[in-house]
């Protein structure tokens, strides 16, 4: 399963909560899921970040 | 005999006491007086009617005077330090709490933006739902395991 965006990582996360709510998936597995989840999150973030950053700098032309 | 001033207002009757106003003179040099109850209905009409001339006063004596209300304020604060400043701190505790059971859209963007250049404006909806998502699961993942070691316990 390919995730693309931020809204297709939480239907995954919460889709994983239910398997552990019903056997499926046992706890250690959900934190390997949750520590995988976090890892995407903050590229995502630093994406934003960078995207905010490189809006802010001015566009000066030198010539 | 009492010296209490006794008038009669078309309104509201007889006026004894602290119902009485004084209100300028009269052109004979005595003292005037008007009823209490009418003379309030009266500004009240009179600031419902000229609200907004007023507000734009005052907004513009402040920003002209920004120095002076600055003073007049910090002097109240002061002056009122210990009223003002424990509920301040308890207000922002329990909004705090709140924010960290409730997972609240305002606490989420402070953690998503914490460390970083990101401002609220700038979060998505998306990213705000992911993050609150990523915290109920460490949150169930924490409750789970603290059953399991109870059961083990027993």
């Amino acid at each position: 399963m390919k995730i693309k965006n931020a809204e297709q990582l939480r239907n995954f996360v919460l889709k994983s909560i239910e398997d552990l709510d019903h056997g499926i998936i046992d706890v250690e597995k959900l934190s390997i899921i949750s520590k995988s989840a976090e890892a995407i999150f903050s590229s995502i973030k630093l994406e934003l970040a960078y995207n905010n950053m490189r809006n802010e700098v001015p566009n000066i032309d030198f010539l | 005999m009492s010296n209490e001033i006794t008038r009669n207002c078309k309104k509201h009757g007889n006026l004894i006491g602290s119902e009485i106003i004084r209100k300028g003179k009269l052109k004979s040099g005595n003292q005037a007086y008007r009823c209490r109850k009418c003379m309030q209905e009266l500004h009240k009409n009179n600031y419902n009617k000229n609200k907004n001339e007023l507000y734009e006063k005052i907004k513009k004596y402040k920003q002209e005077n920004k120095d002076l209300v600055r003073k007049w304020k910090r002097d109240f604060f002061v002056k009122n330090r210990e009223k003002y400043l424990p509920s301040k701190r308890l207000r922002d505790r329990e909004r705090h709490k709140k924010g960290v059971k409730d997972l609240t859209d305002d606490y989420l963007k402070h953690l998503i933006s914490k460390r970083s250049s990101i401002k609220y404006s700038d979060i998505p909806k998306s990213l705000i739902e992911l993050k609150r998502c990523l915290l109920m699961t460490k949150r169930k993942i924490s409750e789970v395991s603290k059953s399991n070691k109870m059961d083990h316990k027993k």
